[in-house]
């Protein structure tokens, strides 16, 4: 029974990741737009911020899996296994405020049923929001091209494409 | 079987039992106050039952939901008194239970040696909340608490195995 929870979560993480990925496709538009608008570039110029549409690949995976955190599944273990690392270094730096912080964020979910609140779009909206305001805490700028739009674009994308394959899963059902 | 099994459980909490009634007063230079001896005792109580529960905190369930609900309420008193380092520590055990699988770390042959490094951090909890090193800092008795109930459930889980 339990092998057979197990292989469900795989088939589950793995068919969320695939969903995952062909939404990067479609999300990459209007995020190659945000960043083409905000430096003021051709498209031929989009390649120069290869990096920022890579991180927006990973967020975009990174989204897909977050709803599943409110249960036991690998979507779980790889998210946590994230913000564990994350709050370790912010305590290793000495950022105690920001790492208690983030613990107290992380323990939410274990408490939530699974399908709940993190299932729903409104969370999908929240829930990536302080993405927005990371590159303008991280550069100190207080200006709107400064926002992480395209950050936030890549991992509402994911979390919408967890939302709507879990509502096709539940028709087939 | 089964009795082997509670001797060797009441052994384990009588040892953690006379340890933790000795720590107490040592840690006070001999000169225990009952209000701090009491409140000790208390916060031992709990920790034995965090050690007595800790390893349900990974199956899906109402006790699991009950711990990290008191883990949150815990982190929402000790945020804004900015007893950071605390709630830090708090958030960092309350993720590892999520990274790990289910029955596979706390279970198992080694499951007893893991009992005893496991809970090694709680050990410093009262040294980085003072701030003040030294080795009448460390949290021994809450250390022991813990390490008991840990391992009475691990013991009492191996019987259930076994039968």
């Amino acid at each position: 029974m339990a092998q057979r929870g197990l292989c469900e979560s795989t088939v589950r993480f793995r068919g969320h990741v695939t969903v995952g990925i062909f939404t990067y496709f479609i999300a990459v538009i209007p995020i190659a737009a945000w960043i083409l608008y905000r430096q003021d570039w051709a498209v031929t110029e989009l390649w120069r911020r290869w990096w920022e549409l890579l991180i927006c690949f990973f967020l975009c995976l990174l989204g897909a899996m977050v709803p599943d955190t409110d249960i036991r599944s690998k979507s779980q273990q790889v998210i946590y296994s994230i913000l564990l690392a994350a709050d370790l270094i912010l305590i290793l730096l000495g950022y105690y405020r920001g790492a208690a912080i983030l613990g107290f964020w992380a323990i939410i979910p274990n408490i939530l049923p699974h399908r709940g609140p993190l299932h729903s779009y409104l969370a999908a909206i929240i829930i990536p929001a302080p993405l927005l305001f990371l590159p303008v805490i991280a550069t100190g700028k207080l200006e709107y091209q400064q926002l992480g739009v395209s950050y936030y674009i890549a991992t509402v994308s994911g979390y919408m494409s967890h939302l709507l394959a879990d509502i096709r899963i539940m028709d087939k059902r | 079987m089964a009795a082997r099994h509670i001797r060797t459980r009441l052994a384990i909490y009588l040892a953690a039992i006379v340890i933790i009634i000795v720590w107490s007063p040592y840690k006070q230079n001999w000169s225990a106050d009952p209000g701090v001896y009491g409140r000790e005792l208390l916060i031992c109580l709990g920790f034995g039952i965090l050690g007595l529960t800790a390893p349900r905190i990974q199956v899906t369930g109402t006790l699991r939901r009950a711990m990290y609900g008191s883990l949150i309420v815990a982190d929402m008193i000790l945020i804004p008194l900015a007893y950071y380092k605390v709630a830090a520590m708090i958030g960092v055990f309350a993720m590892l239970p999520n990274v790990l699988k289910a029955r596979q770390k706390h279970y198992g042959p080694y499951a007893i040696l893991r009992t005893v490094v496991l809970p090694v951090p709680i050990l410093f909890i009262t040294v980085i909340a003072s701030g003040r090193p030294g080795f009448r800092q460390l949290g021994v008795s809450y250390y022991v608490a813990t390490v008991a109930g840990y391992m009475g459930h691990i013991i009492a889980e191996e019987k259930g195995y076994s039968e």
